[in-house]
């Protein structure tokens, strides 16, 4: 076969080949900043203004009890445990738009979900499932993660479109509110907003001192328990790679000075009351 | 340098109207196939392959643009496949991750789809008007299976020196 066939592959090799290396340099030069804004935003979040996702999470919030039918726990000390928990962390996200709102639901589900507007809704069984308020905190952390990355409005929008502006803007139809409620409690985040929530939760549970391993710890308890628990934890299992988030809870690296402080709160008394 | 003999190329004015349409057809078949198949990018590989079979024979000229065509998509569908693989690993089983890699696929796969659909209009342009065109590697390649001398391939428009009608007189040795 003529040489020259084979001048040509490698031509074609070369160009080829150079025109992706060049695309991943060309990656590389970019300014981060400019990379999320252009390739790893979620730009649907930039439909949504704060004032509008609080309204959004006020609407949502006054149709999802009605329609889930769950009850809201009427309980002094586990409310008082939960708001400890939750503004000890708050204390620690500066610069947050978020007031949050926690509510604990009279359910056995081992569950929590967020919805828009900083509020977070824990249920029953969740609670119960936790060992000790580490693990109530790193729960709180990785949620309070999905709200400050704005991850259920970017959900919301990608599954309802830009019809949520306009009934926020009007502050009707209520069965679309009650379908979103249904959404966020059903449907789950996809991994890179998990993994984001993860980090967040990582970084905050060390700026409040408390020990980033609970995540570790909860998730551990969550794999050890599954084949017991299956059904119900399978809204907390997003995907199967709790190991993962296991050995990135392990991994994740402290300040020197970090000395972890325990929770003051006695677990005990608080599952005994629930 | 090879020592492979090749034929002499046909010159436009040598070629016929059917020649120069089936030609162009080796191009523009692959395109409507192309949008029937997305997001598979397979039926394209398969109509051009049967266009292949199907037409190689009717002449030199023909079975030299069906060949470039056929073999051309070969990398592009490749490259096609592997996006959608990833894609679909990332965007639906969230196997993976978006990444920097990922990014530089995306852009290289869009050039080089590009680059086959600009040189493919382009080729077809010019084999209706009776010209070769050589994409690089497979212009080459192409025309060395077509035109090479050892090519054994009986077509409809030329003499026919091989069948066994014609081999009734053979020489006394070899």
């Amino acid at each position: 076969m003529n040489n020259k066939i084979f001048i040509d592959l490698a031509k074609s090799i070369v160009f080829f080949g150079g025109i992706l290396v060049l695309f991943y340099f060309g990656m590389q030069l970019l300014p981060e900043e400019r990379k999320a804004e252009w390739f790893y935003s979620d730009t649907e979040t930039q439909f949504i203004s704060y004032e509008q996702e609080l309204k959004l999470g006020d609407l949502i919030a006054t149709q999802i009890i009605e329609t889930t039918n769950e009850v809201v726990l009427q309980n002094e000390l586990i409310d008082s445990v939960v708001w400890a928990v939750s503004s000890h962390l708050q204390k620690e996200i500066h610069l947050s738009e978020y007031d949050y709102k926690i509510t604990v639901l009279d359910s056995p589900e081992i569950n929590a979900f967020t919805i828009p507007g900083g509020r977070i809704y824990i249920f029953k069984g969740l609670l119960e499932f936790c060992d000790s308020a580490e693990h109530l905190a790193a729960i709180l952390a990785h949620e309070m993660g999905h709200i400050e990355k704005r991850h259920t409005v970017s959900k919301l929008v990608k599954e309802f479109g830009l019809k949520i502006i306009f009934s926020i803007a009007t502050g009707g139809d209520s069965i679309l509110f009650s379908e979103l409620g249904q959404s966020l409690l059903s449907s789950k985040f996809d991994r890179s907003q998990e993994k984001e929530a993860d980090q967040f939760a990582l970084e905050l549970l060390e700026n409040a001192e408390i020990s980033p391993t609970a995540i570790a710890s909860f998730f551990r308890k969550l794999n050890r328990e599954n084949l017991e628990y299956n059904e119900k934890l399978e809204l907390l299992m997003t995907h199967p790679h709790n190991n993962s988030r296991i050995k990135a809870s392990l991994e994740y690296e402290t300040e020197n000075s970090f000395k972890p402080q325990p929770i003051a709160i006695d677990w005990e008394r608080v599952k005994n009351a629930l | 340098m090879s020592s492979v003999h090749y034929l002499k190329l046909p010159q436009p004015q040598e070629l016929s109207e059917r020649e120069k349409e089936d030609a162009m057809g080796a191009y523009l078949m692959m395109f409507a196939a192309l949008a029937t198949s997305l997001p598979l990018p397979i039926i394209n590989l398969i109509a051009a392959t049967v266009y292949y079979y199907v037409n190689r024979k009717k002449g030199r000229f023909i079975h030299f643009h069906c060949l470039q065509s056929l073999l051309s998509q070969l990398p592009t569908t490749v490259v096609n496949w592997g996006l959608l693989y990833w894609g679909l690993q990332i965007f639906l089983f969230e196997n993976l991750e978006v990444s920097d890699w990922f990014y530089s696929y995306l852009g290289f796969a869009v050039i080089a789809n590009l680059i086959y659909f600009v040189f493919s209009i382009i080729a077809a342009i010019r084999a209706r008007k009776g010209v070769f065109m050589y994409f690089l590697f497979f212009g080459s390649y192409a025309y060395h299976r077509v035109y090479a001398a050892s090519n054994v391939l009986i077509y409809d428009n030329e003499p026919n020196q091989n069948t066994n009608a014609q081999r009734q007189n053979t020489p006394p040795f070899q």
